[in-house]
């Protein structure tokens, strides 16, 4: 009887044991980015080189108080109190020569004097040979310079009669400047910021003639830098001159490949069982009603790209065609919110072993019919839609057609230049790749 | 396949009673394992102390038999709803919410399958351990 009380003494204590043991959460690891931050390395001191085009199609631009001297205003003095780098910044006037000019006072103060008559004189102002510009101020770059141009980039053809040819030339031409250029300098980027401006002169057209009467027209920064330079002036400068009315979108050249930290959810944003486990899916059940639906989390801070790029799903492929992306949202908190405005909050299943990591964007990703094989998907280096929407190749009647006012003659062809020469120094054609082992 | 992966099949019957989020915390977090080992040792001490402990000619009876491993059953019903509530419970207050309601019925079909297992454990253990028994050595058969 004694062994009797003993037995139910010790099974008692066992559920005891059982009832009150400690759980012992997964504790998720810490991303890289502290890692990343730190090998950032910004020189403590740097240059800012703007170039300014210096030809009769810009004169609009900097005649009277325009929406593009406020933004030049902004970037002088974004530029001036950076605590951060000691920049100096360095004016130059751009054609056929390349004259350095600070108009005889403070770098900030330039903006009250550049306009026609001051720049007047200053090499040949009918000249505006993309190619040629673009080469002598790659040339003029160096290691710690944040090179800036400034320009309308609409190109000349110079008189030739076959404009697909000419085109051609120029995104030969620019690509073989940014090959030069990106060979000297492994880790040269390139942003270009769209931004629009009230205008005040002459349209050049195709063939060269002078039309007045044009009162808004785009114009366009492209910056080139190293990697850590560039991030800084994003994140610095380029984010205030964002703010601008004016500023209408942007586009980002690296030869540089992300990685990116990413995360299934099990249960939000989903249809049908299933189950992650090391970052592969494992399908319990299909549903009965509507097609397989799951969604990844990703981290993509460190990737510069914006929002517009990033939540397009045309930029990205899928190696897999039983997949599809359904829509794409970003994270904020603990809601994801996709771009049809629909709202999602994370199920405390899913965040539990999250809630110490950041992420940035959900991509739902949905199947059609059965799944037979792994999902990997990439974010490919492309050019951005906004680019190939504002390329003109006839700007003939754009006194009459109010949508060929916003748009730039022979754009894309320079854009494809530089994309192309980022794309060839590139180990990889995707900013970034994931792959997600399914098991059936 | 590990451990891990072989005591989830056992729970989740291959997918039959796989429930969405409780099973992935459970899984996750590595639950299930404690209660499988509660629980297998709950049913070799009861099963011992059957056989060769109280094992008196008044017990060797299919009926106490059974008693024992209904006993045995309801105890590690106990242990797999109340470990896994325990658990559950602390997890979701690290984020500061409470357990989903739809989660005790979750924590009952775990609890079920728990017992399930048990008497199939209990029934194998009997057979083995039966054959040095004194007196109860023909229970069940």
């Amino acid at each position: 009887m004694k062994n009797n009380h003993v037995l139910i003494y010790i099974t008692l204590v066992l559920i005891l044991i059982a009832c009150n043991r400690n759980n012992k959460t997964n504790e998720s690891s810490l991303t890289n980015e502290e890692q990343s931050e730190l090998e950032n390395f910004i020189p403590q001191e740097a240059k800012v080189k703007i170039y300014f085009e210096n030809t009769l199609s810009m004169d609009g631009y900097i005649n009277g108080n325009t929406d593009f001297k406020n933004v030049l205003r902004e970037l002088l003095v974004a530029v001036d109190n950076e605590d951060k780098v000691n920049f100096d910044t360095e004016f130059f006037l751009v054609n056929n020569k390349l004259i350095k000019e600070n108009f005889g006072g403070e770098s900030i103060k330039i903006t009250e004097k550049l306009n026609p008559k001051s720049t007047a004189n200053k090499g040949n102002k009918g000249s505006s040979d993309f190619e040629e510009i673009i080469d002598k101020v790659l040339r003029n770059h160096t290691e710690d310079d944040i090179t800036i141009i400034t320009a309308d980039f609409i190109y000349s053809p110079k008189g030739e009669p076959d404009t697909p040819s000419a085109l051609s030339k120029l995104k030969t031409y620019t690509e073989n400047a940014f090959l030069k250029a990106t060979s000297d300098y492994d880790n040269l980027q390139t942003r270009i910021y769209w931004f629009e401006s009230s205008f005040n002169g002459s349209y050049y057209n195709i063939d060269d003639k002078g039309i007045l009467g044009i009162n808004n027209r785009p114009y366009y920064y492209f910056v080139v830098a190293t990697s850590s330079l560039m991030k800084h002036f994003e994140q610095n400068i380029g984010a205030k001159l964002k703010k601008n009315d004016s500023y209408q979108s942007d586009a980002f050249f690296t030869t540089e490949n992300f990685d990116i930290s990413y995360n299934i959810l099990n249960s939000t944003a989903a249809n049908g069982k299933l189950r992650v486990n090391n970052n592969g899916l494992k399908i319990h059940g299909y549903p009965k009603q509507g097609n397989l639906q799951f969604t990844v989390l990703l981290n993509l801070k460190n990737v510069p790209l914006s929002n517009d790029f990033l939540k397009n799903p045309k930029n990205y492929t899928i190696n897999n065609p039983n997949f599809y992306i359904n829509k794409i949202g970003v994270v904020q908190n603990r809601d994801i919110i996709f771009d049809d405005m629909t709202s999602t909050k994370i199920t405390g299943a899913d965040y539990i072993p999250i809630k110490n990591q950041n992420f940035t964007h959900a991509i739902q990703f949905e199947t059609k019919g059965m799944v037979k094989e792994d999902l990997k998907f990439s974010l490919k280096k492309k050019i951005p839609t906004w680019v190939e929407n504002i390329h003109s190749e006839n700007d003939r009647n754009i006194l009459s057609d109010s949508l060929e006012q916003n748009k730039t003659f022979g754009f894309l062809k320079l854009v494809e230049g530089i994309s192309d020469a980022y794309i060839n120094r590139s180990s990889d054609e995707y900013y970034f790749n994931i792959e997600i082992s399914i098991e059936k | 396949m590990g451990l891990k992966d072989l005591v989830a099949n056992f729970y989740e019957l291959w997918g039959a009673t796989y429930l969405g989020n409780f099973s992935v915390l459970m899984y996750d977090n590595n639950l299930y394992l404690p209660i499988a080992i509660i629980s297998i040792i709950i049913c070799f001490v009861l099963s011992a102390t059957y056989y060769y402990i109280i094992d008196r000619p008044a017990t060797a009876k299919i009926s106490v038999w059974f008693i024992t491993i209904f006993a045995a059953a309801i105890i590690n019903f106990i242990v797999a709803f109340v470990s896994s509530n325990n658990d559950i419970t602390e997890i979701y207050s690290g984020i500061g919410e409470e357990v989903p309601a739809s989660f005790i019925s979750d924590m009952m079909i775990l609890s079920f399958v728990n017992s399930m297992w048990t008497i199939i454990l209990m029934f194998l253990l009997s057979l083995l351990l039966k054959w040095k028994s004194t007196n109860s050595s023909y229970i069940p058969f």
